[in-house]
């Protein structure tokens, strides 16, 4: 009986859906619970009045949370600053990845020295990445944007223009951050491309780059979302080594201006993370922080959804225009 | 053996190694201009390799080594200062299993002129028309131009890429097996089409059907392991071959 149970698999699957169960249930658990936390935040908190006033307030009161500045308790130089900094890091990484899996998937020649980058991306990969604030800190704002000040920004000195922490920091040390995964998942999707493909733009007549350009990244578009996918995820969720090269509990300005070039790229920024951190453990009044500390989460949580659901979309468009699939049979 | 025809290409002592197999063996071979020429021969002897090395192809596979020289028109394509892309389009391929691009029918059959930089839409409707007519295939996706090729039967994209290939006008054209998926109207019009074809090029078909050779070439390679055993006219081949090997094979004794 029971060794038929065992022949059966019937343990293993058991484990299998255990496992599986468990996973969902620690995610919709923590996603319920986040929901829990701060869905009455900004319940009204009178006890007479109309419903339907009520609920309009409790709107007015997660608008307000929502637009307001740091001084007004709102959220929203949290929310820009997170936007701008995982967009911009996207429009650094996703080209620089790409350029560098293109190149070791498609020119580089096999051998040691192929080998021992790979082994060197896969560990950047595992490098803490409070260890990437610092280098940040020491190389892009002391090196770079101190070269860049003494270049370009002589009048102004000794006020530092680039040379200290800033948006255009946190965004590099974001890209470094995510250059790994970036690399990792394009060469995958490289990898995945049938060689038939390949052989059949050579043999009418393209040259390397052509095929490079025709056939190789169109197919791997769909992986190249899916890394950024990964990248943005990762790089939203960073607080500690932020800290170091421009991310700060509040500021007064936000990094957007009226005239050109709109985008303040020296000017520190706040994120989600941070501030999720700065009210959850240095907030003086703990009992009236916890549950705004859930809100931003919840925010965090949704801009992140929303971000991934626009890259799924992407993908499924970059793949049904390239739709590769073997006929069946 | 004799042979008194101008030839496009001229193979000279043709050596192939995969890793460390040798799969073509110190080939000497002259292929007729404006004819047709077979290579038949059985399963894995070499014969997709040999096609393959008379526009560089093989070098696009896994650890290959080519000796010999491959003559086009008196000059050896082997030669470092030849290139290869332009080779490649002076003569055209189509691979043994159908491998059209993940783009619409029209694409696939444009990708090539529009890689020789053509890209006026008029032009370019015209050519891949009169491709994709000459293919046989033009009825049968004439209203699905803008349809993804890979939802075509396999026989439909086997002449889609017999398309792509006489698009861009190649001066020799090597069709690996063209008919193995066609049913018998469809390979009859793509004998028909090789038969238009040789007027202006030079084409080489590799086949297992022997009537197939037989009726449409005008010369015949039997290869076997990796060796050229015989080479003649397809008349003289088919009723009097000069080697047993080669007689035994065409009758179906071999083995
Ligand atoms: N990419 C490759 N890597 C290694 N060996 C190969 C490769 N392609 C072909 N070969 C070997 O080369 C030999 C000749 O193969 P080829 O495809 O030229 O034969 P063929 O005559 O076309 O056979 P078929 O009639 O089955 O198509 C075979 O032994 C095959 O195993
Ligand atoms: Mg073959």
């Amino acid at each position: 009986m029971l060794r038929n149970w065992f022949r059966q698999g019937a343990p293993w699957i058991w484990l299998n859906a255990g496992a599986v169960a468990m996973s969902l249930l620690l995610v919709f658990g923590l996603l319920a619970f986040i929901v829990v936390q701060s869905i009455g935040v900004f319940w009204p908190s009178e006890l007479t009045g109309h419903t339907g006033e009520k609920l309009l307030q409790y709107l007015v009161n997660w608008w307000q949370f929502l637009s307001g500045s740091s001084g007004q308790a709102g959220i929203f130089p949290a929310i820009l600053g997170t936007v701008l900094m995982v967009l911009l890091m996207s429009v650094l990484v996703t080209p620089l990845g790409v350029l560098a899996a293109v190149y070791l998937h498609e020119y580089a020649k096999e051998g040691l020295l192929l080998r021992l980058i790979r082994v060197a991306v896969h560990n950047l990969a595992g490098v803490p990445s409070i260890v990437f604030g610092v280098f940040g800190l020491g190389f892009f704002v002391y090196y770079l944007g101190g070269n860049i000040d003494n270049l370009f920004f002589n009048d102004s000195l000794p006020t530092p223009t680039f040379g200290t922490p800033g948006l255009l920091w946190v965004s590099l040390t974001l890209a470094l951050l995510t250059l790994p995964v970036v690399i990792v998942a394009t060469e995958q999707g490289l990898a995945g491309i049938p060689k038939n493909l390949r052989l059949g733009c050579f043999a009418l007549g393209a040259t390397k780059a052509e095929v490079i350009w025709k056939i190789v990244l169109p197919q791997a578009s769909p992986a190249m979302v899916t890394a950024l996918m990964l990248a943005i995820a990762r790089a939203a969720g960073e607080v500690a080594p932020l800290v170091f090269v421009g991310v700060v509990k509040s500021v007064s300005e936000l990094p957007l201006s009226s005239d050109f070039p709109y985008l303040q790229l020296q000017q520190k920024i706040t994120s989600l993370s941070m501030h999720i951190y700065d009210a959850g453990l240095q907030s003086p009044d703990a009992q009236r922080a916890e549950p705004l500390v859930f809100a931003s989460a919840l925010v965090l949580i949704t801009l992140i959804f929303i971000l991934n659901l626009l890259a799924y979309r992407l993908r499924k468009r970059l793949a049904l225009r390239y739709r590769n699939r073997p006929l069946p049979e | 053996m004799t042979a008194e025809f101008i030839a496009k290409l001229d193979v000279q002592d043709l050596s192939l190694k995969f890793a460390d197999k040798t799969v073509l063996q110190h080939i000497n071979l002259r292929i007729p201009e404006h004819k047709i020429t077979a290579f038949i021969g059985p399963s894995g002897c070499g014969k997709s390799s040999l096609l393959r090395s008379f526009n560089r192809m093989n070098e696009l596979l896994e650890d290959t080594q080519t000796t010999g020289e491959v003559l086009l028109d008196g000059k050896n394509i082997y030669h470092s200062e030849i290139e290869v892309a332009e080779l490649r389009r002076r003569v055209g391929i189509v691979f043994q299993k159908p491998n059209p691009f993940p783009h619409s029918v029209y694409e696939n059959v444009a990708f090539g002129l529009r890689l020789q930089g053509i890209k006026q839409a008029r032009q370019l409707d015209e050519l891949v028309e009169s491709a994709l007519r000459k293919a046989a295939l033009w009825d049968e996706v004439r209203d699905r131009l803008h349809d993804s090729a890979v939802n075509l039967s396999g026989g439909q994209q086997q002449r889609l890429v017999i398309a792509r290939a006489i698009a861009i006008e190649p001066e020799v054209l090597l069709l690996d097996e063209p008919a193995s998926a066609l049913d018998p109207i469809s390979t009859l019009k793509i004998e028909e089409l090789m038969y238009d074809l040789k007027q202006h090029y030079t084409l080489v078909i590799v086949t297992h059907n022997m009537q197939q050779a037989a009726r449409v070439s005008d010369y015949t390679a039997f290869l076997n392991m990796g060796q050229l055993i015989e080479f003649d006219e397809t008349n003289k081949m088919f009723t009097d071959p000069s080697q047993r090997a080669t007689e035994d094979y065409i009758t179906g004794r071999f083995g």
